[in-house]
Formats: structure tokens, C-alpha cells, sequence
């Protein structure tokens, strides 16, 4: 099934340690990992399993300590700061597990931050599209939590990235909101075959995805095709 | 709690650290400078407070110690002491030359130096000024030459000494002089001496003319006490006269005197007659009083009987009437009756009656009841009709008359309560009325016969009359209340019946009314017939009585006006006595005044007399006594002479003592002109107290430098450190909402943070006292050798050390207090939450501007925003630096400047030659062929008095030559100017205060100078002249030549100058520019300080704001980094508020600057001198790079270290 994609995102041998001597722990253990273009892709594992390690790394947050990573053809590895700059900017959305908005901004100006069209229209496509033109122009701190992150997707979507890396999106959020979030970035996938990776610790979100990955202490332990793929909206947890 | 504050202070260490670094720097340097100064201060005072400086000096040419003798005689000079001094050269071991000015100085005297080093042997030897003798390597045990006489003789340096004359002093307007090619010798007497024995010939002529002149004298003396002697011979004669005349008037006041003790016996007689004649008027007055009170009294009694009489005579009548046994029968039977008989009086109910009856027969009752009906109607009827007349009749207008006769009647009985009870009564038995058929039918029978009977009573009981008597209680004025009865009355008589209960109650109230009125009537009148008794008097013997009372009153009267008439009589005569008496007393008072005085005048007359006499024969003695002093003087002084013994009395100084209240001024003038023919050549007095003024000049320069500047300084770090404690601890809101809401009480996490504030106040005040431990020492061992100070005290006392110290403890404590209680006091939660983060108020005014700004502009403007507090700390800061680094460099630029224009744009020569005398032209020729001068001119100057317009200045004025190139005088634009024939150029100060310009006239000892040109050269305020004129002026008070050298050949130059007639001294200006530039370096110094201070504490708090302000916008600049902003966009941002700050700081801090420039320079100015402020670019580039560059090494740094940052980390968690 995969065969017949494209792959977008190649990782080859990926490690990264945190500190050194005593505290040094390996957050990832050569990892290797395809994503392709349009799939919907959730990483699975328990607390310190090193999720977000290996998600800011394809974010391009941070260098790693060995291997490759390869976007759409460009090497990862060995990037300079402002490069590395660039290709968060460019390429990626990325929506934290803590929102991270602006809170001087408004909603729109959040949105509007990293947009990379000149398209006038697009910010406010994309706030409708996460259904909160009525709260383009409040400030975050105005908002709910599900608000938020809604607010938090859209500007990640903003910049029409090729890849939108999802960190816990529903980790704040109670499972009602948490839904609502999840059905919007399920449609994101499915209707405009954005490649969407989500990190979570929940086996029951991941009956959402085509594909699930498994980590645990920095490797990656399983790794499943989903073959009765949930819509979203019928997830329970 | 422990933990907690632990991770506070980590969050902070960098603030509490830097607060603690600004602390103890801005501490360390104001509390050192302030304690280099006072050492400075205290070490002057106590070097001087032994010393006693004399509160005036005169110079004279040289003269004997007589001179002091007769200064010590006038009053209000303590003491003074006589020295000689000369001008002269020496010549060190190498052969240099040097001027000197060198003192005599007693044995005595050698005690009171202060000895920087000294020789083994002290005998026959010279002491140096210290000062001097270091900047020309004279050591004690050098061998200098003197030249005395011509010669050199060599004398032994026994010491470099030092005393508070020796003083260094500010530049000051005679302080030419003062510099390292001159200095002050003590020397031996002798050595000077030899010096002046060319005096000798010039004394003894002067001994001559002195001697002639005393004979002269000595005649005229004569012949002025021979006309006085006459004078006095004239006033004793005129003496006798005015004696004779008073001895008259003496006598005439005896006989005066006897006049007035007569008219005052006769006085006396008519005083007792008066005393008499008013007893008798006292006596009648009180009789006729006495008199006419009886009479009154009689005459009331009088009254009373009559006006009782009528009403009396009335009561008893209707008394009577009412008394009458019928009436109470009548009554009696009626109450009887009426208790019974309760009757329908209305027509409407016999109506009733008649239709029931009416239709009783219909039915077919018995004939009986038929019959008896009708009866029964009938009888109603007339009662009714009976009734209704008996109304009529009481509203009668009859009755009414009667009624209110009763009325007028006085005196009736009138108690409230009586009247409410009667109108009590009659409200019942209008209540009780009833109608019953029933009950007439039964009674029917029984009243038939007892109608008639009825009528009548009803007849005789006149009801109506009861009624007006009742109205006639209305004496008291109840009107209405009596309207009512007598309408309740009326009432019941016309509607129903009427208990004869209550009728016979209101007739026997009535009736007991009026017998009580009557009885209280009789009683009165019983009462004053018994009065009249006790007088005697029967009712009818009244009017007897009264006649006889009227005829003792008008006896009374009579006799009283004979009194009356006899007594004005009598005063009358008393007056005219008075009269007379005071005259006689004013002529007396008059005499005796006129005698007091004119004894008074003879007393002093006489005395005057004597005087003359007295003084007249001490004058003589005097004169003689005078003239043989002189002539012994004159003996004495040609014997020294002769016997030319007599140096050691020379003197050409005079250091005078004044007594404390005395006027210096007036003594210096009586003191200078005590000298007679010896000539003065100056003479001045130190105003106050001269060392204090000198100390003063000194001190106040430096006190601007180094207590004012700092302490404003330390003022704005102590903002600073205020704004940095508050910061952190409002920084600290979220840890102080944890500790509050895990149950610390508000004064826990007080005293927690007062322990940091304190450690951070001992971290910052114990490196500060170091600082300023080291910083005072520095500063005092540099003024130590300035001066130079035998000793000197390191004053770290109250004011410099404990006072800042305090002052640094109580912003923070009070920093930390106030923070932490405002901050503890919110509620916990609110403390703890995050969305006070958010809440970076944008003012409303902004508000559209910034949103419409690009959203990275607009977190950069936020984030501004939400830091505003610490924007506006730092910019302060910065622009404080600013504004000192400016003060302090203005201040050496401008100071520079002025010195720059006195010696390289004014003085274009290389000596300045002072003589006695304008020279020759021979002396000039002389300079130039031996090729030591390039270019001489001459100069004279004065110190005199310039007017105009009626203005008068005292002003410095210089005569030079009309091409002169060696004084450089310009206007102000740099022009040179030249002076001409008849014209001055005035200094543009002098100018404005005299009020004149271009073309204007100004005179100058006597002489009229037109202005023709202004001269702006902001230093050295002196007006020229041409030399042509001078010579037509008065002698110069200085005279010299400026010239230009060749090359180094001062020492030959001095050596023939030594040689030269009337050579007085020289003023080399490379040894002035030495001096001025080592004491303006004394103020420097502090400025350097300052600078320094400012420049390391400015840049730490800026370093720290910048970085602090950084981390408080961490959290956004990560989200933007993680969201792929450059590193640069962001610093960019960044260091556009920099500049901003850095904008601002300039905006602030150079206007401010340029102030504190022109207030200090101004404590350096004389009244010869003004130091301009040049506000140069240069210092403004100096100060703006400087700021600039801490700015940007701080943005810098800062940006380096978020490049460090790990953004993943950074945006991980919500804090
Ligand atoms: N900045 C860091 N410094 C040191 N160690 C780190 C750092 N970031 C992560 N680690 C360590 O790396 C490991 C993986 O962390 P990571 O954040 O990827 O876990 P995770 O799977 O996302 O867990 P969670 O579900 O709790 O978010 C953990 O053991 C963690 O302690
Ligand atoms: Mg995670």
C-alpha cells in the first residue's frame, strides 16, 4: 500500500542524547521511519518514550546527534541555524501540546504570523476553517483551551505547510473538544490530503490514523497499518 | 519556604546581584568623594586653626618699627607684627635662577612653621616654601646663593617649611604671581638688611626735613593756643551774666509760692459748706421718695374699693335673684319629672304615630285605643309646639342681652375643668335621649293632669337665662369652647329633653360660682380696708389722708431747691478758686522749669569752662610733651643712624590684628594713614576671617566636583536600586501566590524577602565602604601634596559614610517592603495565575496605532509595553549617565577652553617683565641685541574705577601698544582688535553693565575714552587702552614688558634683568600654565571619577535591564523562533528599542548635562575670569559613544545568549 505513495519524509538512524556523563539520557535510538505524502500518521507511546523528541526533530527544532532526515528531498542533518530557520518556517506546521500562541496577538494576527501566501483571503479561510471567524480578533487569552489549540491549527496551517507535525493536540483538552480537534485534523487529511503526523499517548486516537507507530524508550517498538480506519467523530475515550 | 526562596533568589541572582554591584558602586563613589572631601575640608581647618591670620596687611617702603609702635596705639588693633620683605634672586647649586620673595622672620617666629625636612644646623639659615622648593629640587643642606647688594652670598637651606600663607589658592584674581618660578623665602633679618642699606643717605635727609618741620610746627602751635586762651577769658565772662539772672528768678517763686497756699485754705472753707448743702438735698430727695410711696399706695387702695364696688353690688343682686326658694322648688320638681318623662319632640315620629293609628282603625280596633291615640297626637303636639317655644325664647335677643351682662361682670370664677365637666354633663344627656312610644303611652296618664303645672315650671325655670350665665363664663376668653355648650345647650332644648339632674347641677354651679365670686371679692376688699387700717385710715378718712401726704411732698420740694441753689452758689466759688490756682501753678511750673534748666545749663556751662581750661593746659603739656618726643625720636633715629645700628628696626610690612568688632575697613584706611610721609604701597584687609575666605575659594570648587555631582549621582542610583528591588519582587508574584496559597502568612514571606534585601544591601555597602575607603585615601593623598598638608585626617564620618549607607538601606528595605506587602496582599490565586503576563496594558490612545502595526512590529511594541517599567528605569539610568559623563567632560572641555584662550589666544607672550618704572627704551634695545627676546612691548596696568552713564565699575585696565601682536584682544567672532588714541576697548561684560557701546564714553581716572570696540573673548575681564594715553594718566599701578623668548635663555635673561634699575620680578607663562594646569587637576580628578562611575554602573544596570527584559520576552521570542523566525529578525526588533532608549537617554540627559556643566564651572569662575561653557560636539559624540557602545555590547550579549537558547525546551511547558 505504501509503495504506490510518495514519500515525503525519509528518517534514517536518528539519535539524540540529552545531556552528558551521569544525566545523559538517549531520548531517541536510531530510529527509521517513512512518512509518506497524504498520510495520516500517529506516533504512540507512554510518557518519556521520546515522542516529542523525534517530532522536533522532523520540526527542524533542534539539531540531533547522528543519522538523517530527509523532507521532500532536503537533508536535516548538518543544517545551520538560520537554514534550519527556514525550513521550520517553509515546510512545517507545527501545533504544540501547549498552544504556544502569541498572547499579544489576536487570533488573526496569530494566524497571520507565519503565513506565507500573499493571499489576503487565506487568513481568514483558514480561521473558518477551524470555525472561529467569530474570534478572529480576540486575544488568546480570551479563548478556551479547544479554541486555542483550533487557533494554534489553523496558524500551523497558515503557512500551507507540506507537513503538519502534531504534538498531544488533545493533551489540554477534555475529550469533547479534544474530538472536535481531532475530527478537523482527520478532514485536514482526508479532504485536503495534507500529510498529518499526531503524537499522543492514547491507543484509542490512533484507531483514527491509516498508520501507528509505537516508541518506547526511544525506539520505535511496533509499527501497525491500521486496516479499519475510525472516523474520528466515533472515537470514544 | 527555605526551598522556595532559594529558587527566587536563583531566578534573581543576576538582578540581586547587579543591584548589589550598582550599590556598592554608586555608594563606594559618593561616599568616598564625599569623605575626600570632608578629610580635605578638616585637614585645612585644623592645619589653619592654630595660626592666626592677620586681618589686614600694609606694605609701605621701608621704614623703622615705629611705625608698628603707633599702629599698635590705635584702637581696635590687638597687634602687629613688622617685617621686611624684598624681591630678590637666588641661585640654586646648579646656577639656575630663581625669584624669590623673601620674609625676615623672628627666632621666635621659627617655631611656628611646619618643617617638611630639615637641616642639623639651624643657625644663620634660609627656609624655603615647600611647595616651591619641590618643583625646584631644593632640598634642606642645599647651599642657594642670595643676591644682596649686587653680590651673592651663599646661605644654607635649613628646612622646607610650610605655613597657612603658603597655601596653595584657587586661581584668583591676584594670584598672577603665584607660580613655580616664585616662591617665598624666610630669611635671616640681616640678609635683608644689607639689602636695603643703600636706605641710609634717604632716611637722614628725610631725619632733616622731619626735624625742620617740627619747629615749624611748634610755632604755629603756639600762636594757635594763644588765641584759645583769649576765647576761654571771653566765655567766663559771659558766665557771670547768666548767673545774676537766674538768681533773680529764684526769688520771684518764693513769692508765688505763698499766693497759692492762700486761695487754698479759702477752698477748703467752700468745700466743707458744699459737703453740708448736699446732705441736706440727699436728705429732703429721700423723705419726698418716701412720701410719694405712701401717696401711690394710698391711691391704689382707693381704686381698688371702687372698682370692687360695682360688681360686688352686681353678684349679690343676681345672687339674690337666683337664691330665690321658688326657683329651687321649680327645679326640684322638673329633675323630678324629667328623669321620668323622656318624650318625642320630633314631628316626623308623631307622624309615624298618627298613619299606625290610622290604620289601627281601619282594622276595626276598640274606640278606645282609637280615642286615645288622638289624645296621645294631640298632647305631643303640644308639647312639642310648647317646646319649640320655650327655644325661641331663649335665642331671644332679650335673653342674649341679659346673658351677656353677666359677661362683662369681672372676676368670675373661671376653671377649666368646671366647664368640661358641665359640658360633660351635656354631652350625656344628649346621648341618653331616647324615644319610646311605649313609655308614653304608659306615662300618658299620669302626666295629663300635671301638664299645666309643667308649662309653667318649664316657664319660671328659664331655661335660656341658665344658658347666657353659662355663656357668660366666656370672661376668660374661651369663646369657642363656650359656643359649643351653649350650642349643646340649644341643641338639647330644641331636640330633646332635659335631665333635671343636670339642669339643677349647672343652676347650683352657677349659683356657687357667684356666691364664690362674691366672697373673693369681699375678701379683697376686706384686705385693703385692713391695710388702710394699719395706717390709720378708715374707708372714708382716704382722701383726708391723701391731701395731707401731698402737702409734706411739696414741703419737701421747696426745701430742696433753697438747698440746691445755695450749693451752686458755693461751686461756683470753688471753680473760680481752681482757677486761679491752676494758673498760678502753670506760671510756677513755668519758673521752676525755666530755673532746672537754666541751672542745668549754667552746671554745664561751668563744667564746659573747665574743660576748655583743663584741656587747654593739657594741650599745652601735650604739645610740649609731643614736641620732645619728637625731638628725642629724631635724636634717637639720627643716633641709630649715625651709629648705624639700627637695621634690625627696618620693616616694609605690617601684619595687623584688629579687634573682632572693630571695622576692618576704616581701621586699614586710619592704619594707612598713620604712616604720614612713609609711602604706602598697598594695603588690604581679608574680609571675615582671611583663612576661612581662602579655604573657602578653595573648598568650594571642589565641593561642586565632588559632593554635588555625586550625591546626584547616588540620588538616581538610589531610584534605581528602588525600581530593581520592586521588580523583583513583582517578579516574584507567582512564587509569592504558591507560598501565600500553601498557608505562609503575608509577614513570612515579608521577612523572607527582607533577609535577601538585606543580604543584597551587606553585599552591596560592605564592597562600597571599600570602594569608598580606597577613593577617599586616593583623593586625599593627591590633595595632601597639592596643597600641601603637614597632615592629614581621613574624615569618614556620618555625612560621608553612614549617611549614604543608611540612605542605600532604606531604599531597599523600603523597596522590599512595600513590594512585598502590595504583592502579598493580592489574593493567591491571582498571583499564581499566568494571565497577568498577558495583561501588557497598551493605552487606548495607542491601541489603533499599534494594531494596525505588522504582527512582529506589534510583539516588539508589546512586548516594549508589558516591559514599559523597566524601559523607563533603564532609560533613566542611561540618560543619567549620560548627563553626568557629559557634565564631566563639558566641564574639562569648557574649563580647557577658557584656559586655552587665556594662554594661547591671549597670551602670545613667553615672560611677562614687571619694574617699577615704564622702562626705557634702552631696556628693550638691550633684550633685543643680546638676542634674548624675538618681540617686547610695554604695558601698564591698573586697578581702578571705570564709569559711565553714572555707573562705576572697578575694573582692570591695560595700556599696550597700538600694533600690539602680543595681546591678542577679539570680539566675538574672533577678530583682533586694536586699540587707538582717545579710544578704550571695553570688555563686553563691563560694557553691558555700564550700559555703554560702540562709540559710547567712558571715563578713566579722569579722562574721557571713547568706546571703539567691544571685546568678547569670555575670559579675563580687562579693558584696553592705548600706551600714548597711559602716559598722560596717573602713574600705573604695575608696570612691565611682555616679550617673546629666543630659545631657552631664561637664566641669562634673569641674570641681566637682576642688574637692571628697578627690575622687580618676572612671570615666565610656562611656569604659570604648570601651576594653573596642576590645580585645575584637583578638579579633574573628580570629574575623572565621575565619568568612570558612571560609565561602569550605567552599564551595568543597562547590561542587566537589557537581559532581564530579554528573559521576561522569552516565552514569545521562542514561539517565534519555533515558528522560523531568524535569529535577526528578531534581534533587529530589539535593537530598534535600543536605540530608541538610547534616543531618549540623549533627549534627556544632554540638556541636563549642559546645566550641571554650566553650575560647576560657574563655582570655578572669578570676577576676572568667567568660565564659559562650550557645549562642543565632541563631548557630545564622547558621551553619546559611549552610551551608545554599552548599549550595543549589552544587545549584543544578550542576543548571543538567545542564540543559546533551546527553543524546544523553552515552549515545552507553560512557564
Ligand atoms: N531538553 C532535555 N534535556 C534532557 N533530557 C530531555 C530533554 N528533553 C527530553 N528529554 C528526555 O528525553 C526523553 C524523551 O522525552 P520526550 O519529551 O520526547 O518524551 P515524550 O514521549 O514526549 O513524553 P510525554 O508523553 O510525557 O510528552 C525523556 O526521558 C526526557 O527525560
Ligand atoms: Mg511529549
Amino acid at each position: 500500500m505504501n509503495g504506490n505513495r510518495q514519500r515525503i519524509l525519509t528518517v534514517r538512524g536518528l539519535c539524540k542524547a540529552y545531556g552528558s556523563g551521569e544525566s545523559r539520557v538517549e531520548a531517541l535510538r536510531n530510529i527509521d521511519l517513512d512518512i509518506y505524502d497524504g498520510e495520516l500518521l500517529t506516533i504512540l507511546g507512554s510518557s518519556g518514550s521520546g515522542k516529542s523528541t523525534l517530532l522536533n526533530m522532523l520540526g527542524g527544532m533542534d539539531g540531533f546527534d547522528s543519522g538523517s532526515v530527509i523532507v521532500n528531498g532536503q537533508e536535516l542533518a548538518g543544517l545551520r541555524d538560520t537554514e534550519l530557520t527556514k525550513y521550520r518556517r517553509e515546510k512545517v506546521g507545527f501545533v504544540f501540546q501547549s498552544f504556544n500562541l502569541i498572547l499579544e496577538l489576536t487570533v488573526r494576527e496569530n494566524v497571520a504570523l507565519t503565513a506565507n501566501s500573499r493571499d489576503p483571503g487565506l487568513v481568514d479561510r483558514m480561521i473558518a476553517a477551524v470555525g472561529l471567524t467569530e474570534k478572529a480578533d480576540s486575544y488568546p487569552t480570551k479563548l478556551s483551551g479547544g479554541q486555542q489549540q483550533r487557533v494554534s491549527i489553523a496558524r500551523a496551517l497558515a503557512k500551507d505547510p507540506e507537513i503538519l507535525l502534531c504534538d498531544e493536540p488533545t493533551g489540554a483538552l477534555d475529550s469533547e473538544t479534544g474530538k472536535a480537534v481531532l475530527v478537523l485534523l482527520e478532514s485536514l487529511s482526508r479532504d485536503s490530503g495534507k500529510t498529518v503526523v499526531i503524537v499522543t499517548h492514547n491507543r484509542d486516537i490512533s484507531r483514527m490514523s491509516d498508520r501507528t507507530i509505537s516508541m518506547k524508550n526511544g525506539v520505535i517498538v511496533e509499527e501497525t497499518a491500521n486496516e479499519a480506519v475510525v472516523s474520528a467523530a466515533d472515537i470514544e475515550w | 519556604m527555605k526551598g522556595m526562596l532559594r529558587a527566587i533568589r536563583k531566578k534573581h541572582i543576576k538582578l540581586l546581584a547587579s543591584v548589589a554591584v550598582i550599590a556598592s558602586l554608586g555608594f563606594g563613589m559618593t561616599a568616598g568623594l564625599i569623605c575626600g572631601y570632608n578629610s580635605l575640608k578638616r585637614s585645612l581647618k585644623d592645619y589653619v586653626s592654630g595660626y592666626s591670620y592677620p586681618d589686614a596687611v600694609i606694605t609701605t617702603e621701608v621704614t623703622t618699627n615705629s611705625s608698628a609702635d603707633r599702629l599698635k596705639e590705635l584702637a581696635g588693633v590687638t597687634a602687629c607684627d613688622a617685617r621686611l620683605y624684598a624681591d630678590t634672586t637666588v641661585r640654586d647649586s646648579e646656577g639656575k635662577n630663581l625669584t624669590v620673595r623673601a620674609f625676615s622672620f623672628s627666632e621666635e617666629e621659627r617655631q611656628r612653621f611646619v618643617y617638611w625636612s630639615e637641616a642639623d644646623n639651624t643657625e644663620d639659615t634660609v627656609l624655603v616654601e615647600f611647595k616651591f622648593a619641590q618643583s625646584n629640587n631644593i632640598r634642606a643642606g642645599d647651599r642657594l646663593s642670595f643676591r644682596v647688594k649686587g653680590e651673592y652670598r651663599d646661605y644654607t637651606v635649613g628646612g622646607t617649611v610650610s605655613r597657612p600663607e603658603t597655601l596653595a589658592a584657587k586661581i584668583n584674581d591676584d594670584s598672577w604671581g603665584i607660580n613655580y618660578d616664585f616662591g617665598y623665602v624666610y630669611v635671616p633679618v640681616s640678609l635683608l638688611e644689607e639689602e636695603y642699606a643703600k636706605d641710609y643717605a634717604e632716611k637722614k635727609s628725610e631725619l632733616d626735613k622731619k626735624s625742620e618741620d617740627l619747629e615749624n610746627e611748634t610755632e604755629k602751635a603756639g600762636k594757635l593756643l594763644n588765641e584759645k586762651i583769649k576765647e576761654l577769658e571771653e566765655s567766663k565772662k559771659l558766665f557771670d551774666e547768666q548767673k545774676q539772672a537766674f538768681k533773680d528768678a529764684e526769688e520771684m517763686e518764693g513769692s508765688l509760692s505763698e499766693q497759692r497756699e492762700e486761695l487754698s485754705d479759702s477752698e477748703k472753707e467752700l468745700k466743707e459748706k458744699q459737703t453740708e448743702l448736699e446732705a441736706v438735698i440727699a436728705l429732703t430727695e429721700s423723705k419726698e421718695a418716701e412720701l410719694s410711696e405712701q401717696y401711690a399706695k394710698l391711691t391704689e387702695a382707693k381704686n381698688g374699693l371702687a372698682a370692687i364696688k360695682e360688681p360686688l353690688e352686681q353678684l349679690r343682686q343676681l345672687n339674690a335673684s337666683l337664691s330665690d326658694a321658688s326657683i329651687t322648688k321649680v327645679i326640684e320638681f322638673v329633675s323630678g319629672l324629667l328623669v321620668d318623662l323622656k318624650y318625642p319632640v320630633l314631628t316626623e315620629d308623631v307622624e309615624l304615630l298618627r298613619t299606625r293609628l290610622a290604620e289601627a282603625q281601619k282594622e276595626g280596633l276598640p274606640e278606645r285605643i282609637d280615642k286615645t291615640a288622638e289624645s296621645v297626637a294631640d298632647f305631643i303636639v303640644s308639647v312639642d309646639s310648647e317646646i319649640k317655644a320655650g327655644i325661641d325664647r331663649l335665642t331671644s335677643d332679650e335673653m342674649r342681652e341679659q346673658a351677656e351682662r353677666i359677661a362683662e361682670m369681672p372676676e368670675l370664677p373661671t376653671g377649666d375643668s368646671e366647664y368640661a365637666e358641665l359640658i360633660a354633663l351635656l354631652a350625656d344627656h344628649i346621648r341618653e335621649a331616647t324615644v319610646s312610644p311605649e313609655q308614653l303611652t304608659e306615662v300618658y296618664e299620669l302626666t295629663v293632669n300635671e301638664l299645666t303645672e309643667l308649662r309653667r315650671s318649664l316657664d319660671e325655670l328659664n331655661i335660656p337665662q341658665t344658658a347666657a350665665k353659662l355663656r357668660s363664663i366666656d370672661a376668660v376668653g374661651s369663646a369657642e369652647k363656650l359656643g359649643v355648650l351653649l350650642q349643646a345647650i340649644e341643641e338639647r332644648t330644641r331636640t330633646t329633653d332635659t335631665s333635671g339632674q343636670t339642669l339643677s347641677q349647672i343652676y347650683n354651679g352657677i349659683l356657687k360660682s357667684v356666691s364664690d365670686m362674691i366672697s373673693e371679692l369681699e375678701a379683697k376688699r376686706a384686705q385693703i380696708l385692713a391695710e388702710l387700717a394699719r395706717y390709720g385710715i378708715a374707708e372714708d378718712g382716704i382722701d383726708a389722708a391723701l391731701w395731707q401726704l401731698d402737702q409734706g411732698i411739696k414741703e419737701c420740694r421747696s426745701q430742696r431747691t433753697k438747698a440746691k441753689n445755695g450749693l451752686t452758689e458755693v461751686r461756683n466759688g470753688i471753680g473760680q478758686i481752681e482757677d486761679g490756682i491752676a494758673e498760678l501753678d502753670e506760671a510756677l511750673e513755668k519758673l521752676r522749669d525755666e530755673l532746672s534748666k537754666n541751672s542745668s545749663e549754667l552746671n554745664n556751662a561751668e563744667k564746659d569752662l573747665q574743660n576748655a581750661e583743663d584741656e587747654l593746659d593739657r594741650e599745652i603739656v601735650r604739645a610740649l610733651d609731643e614736641r620732645s618726643e619728637i625731638e628725642k625720636e629724631l635724636e634717637d633715629a639720627y643716633k641709630l643712624l649715625d651709629e648705624n645700628t639700627g637695621y634690625d628696626e627696618l620693616c616694609n610690612e605690617f601684619l595687623l590684628y584688629f579687634d573682632g568688632s572693630a571695622d576692618a575697613d576704616a581701621l586699614l584706611e586710619k592704619a594707612a594713614a598713620s604712616f604720614g610721609n612713609v609711602k604706602v604701597k598697598s594695603s588690604y584687609t581679608y574680609a571675615d576671617s582671611a583663612v576661612k575666605k581662602r579655604i573657602d575659594e578653595n573648598l568650594d570648587p571642589i565641593r561642586t566636583m565632588m559632593v554635588f555631582l555625586p550625591a546626584a549621582f547616588f540620588a538616581i542610583v538610589l531610584i534605581v536600586i528602588f525600581l530593581f528591588m520592586s521588580m523583583i519582587i513583582k517578579q516574584s508574584r507567582r512564587e509569592i501566590g504558591i507560598l501565600r496559597a500553601l498557608g505562609f502568612t503575608r509577614g513570612q514571606v515579608r521577612a523572607e524577602f527582607c533577609k535577601v534585601s538585606l543580604v543584597v544591601c551587606a553585599a552591596g555597602l560592605i564592597p562600597g565602604a571599600l570602594i569608598a575607603a580606597g577613593l577617599s585615601m586616593y583623593v586625599g593623598s593627591y590633595f595632601k601634596d597639592f596643597f600641601p598638608l603637614p597632615e592629614f585626617f581621613y574624615d569618614i564620618g556620618f555625612a560621608g559614610i553612614a549617611l549614604p549607607a543608611a540612605a542605600t538601606a532604606a531604599v531597599t528595605l523600603g523597596a522590599t517592603l512595600l513590594s512585598t506587602g502590595q504583592i502579598s496582599r493580592i489574593m493567591p490565586d491571582e498571583a499564581m495565575s499566568r494571565q497577568v503576563r498577558a495583561s501588557a496594558k497598551i493605552p487606548a490612545l495607542l491601541r489603533p496605532a499599534v494594531n494596525s502595526l505588522r504582527p512582529m512590529a506589534k510583539v516588539s511594541v508589546t512586548s516594549l509595553m508589558r516591559s514599559k517599567g523597566r524601559f523607563v528605569i533603564s532609560t533613566v539610568c542611561i540618560a543619567a549617565s549620560a548627563t553626568l559623563i557629559l557634565t564631566a567632560f563639558s566641564f574639562i572641555a569648557s574649563k580647557n577652553y577658557t584656559v586655552h584662550q587665556v594662554f594661547d589666544e591671549r597670551i602670545k607672550y613667553d615672560c611677562q617683565i614687571f619694574l617699577e618704572k615704564m622702562p626705557s627704551d634702552g631696556l628693550i634695545n638691550e633684550l633685543g641685541n643680546r638676542g634674548y627676546t624675538v618681540r617686547t612691548e610695554k604695558l601698564a596696568y591698573w586697578q581702578t574705577d571705570i564709569s559711565a552713564n553714572g555707573k562705576s565699575r572697578q575694573t582692570a585696565v591695560n595700556a599696550i601698544e597700538e600694533n600690539s601682536t602680543l595681546i591678542g584682544i577679539t570680539d566675538g567672532s574672533g577678530k583682533e582688535l586694536r586699540v587707538g588714541r582717545g579710544g578704550i576697548v571695553l570688555e563686553r561684560h563691563i560694557a553691558d553693565e555700564l550700559g555703554v557701546d560702540v562709540g559710547g564714553t567712558v571715563t578713566v581716572k579722569g579722562r574721557d575714552l571713547t568706546v571703539t570696540a567691544v571685546s568678547d573673548q569670555c575670559v579675563d575681564r580687562i579693558q584696553y587702552i592705548s600706551l600714548a594715553d597711559a602716559q598722560t594718566l596717573c602713574e600705573p599701578d604695575l608696570c612691565c614688558l611682555v616679550c617673546t623668548l629666543s630659545g631657552d635663555c631664561k637664566q641669562e635673561l634673569l641674570t641681566l634683568l637682576f642688574d637692571t634699575e628697578g627690575y622687580q620680578y618676572s612671570v615666565f607663562t610656562a611656569a604659570l600654565y604648570d601651576y594653573n594646569t596642576e590645580l585645575y587637576a584637583t578638579y579633574d580628578l573628580a570629574a575623572w571619577i565621575v565619568i568612570a562611575f558612571a560609565v561602569v554602573i550605567g552599564f551595568v544596570i543597562v547590561f542587566n535591564t537589557m537581559l532581564t527584559n530579554l528573559h521576561e520576552n522569552k516565552k514569545e521570542l521562542a514561539i517565534l523562533r519555533t515558528l522560523g523566525f531568524q535569529h535577526r529578525e528578531i534581534s533587529r526588533s530589539r535593537l530598534l528599542q535600543a536605540l530608541l532608549q538610547f534616543a531618549l537617554a540623549c533627549l534627556i540627559g544632554f540638556p541636563l548635562g549642559g546645566l550641571l556643566a554650566r553650575a560647576a564651572l560657574a563655582s570655578i569662575s572669578t570676577p576676572l575670569t568667567e568660565y564659559v561653557y562650550v557645549g562642543g560636539i565632541l563631548e557630545y559624540v564622547f558621551t553619546g559613544g559611549i552610551i551608545l557602545a554599552y548599549l550595543l555590547v549589552s544587545h549584543l550579549i544578550s542576543m548571543r545568549s538567545m542564540k543559546k537558547w533551546d527553543v524546544t525546551e523553552i515552549v515545552k511547558d507553560k512557564e
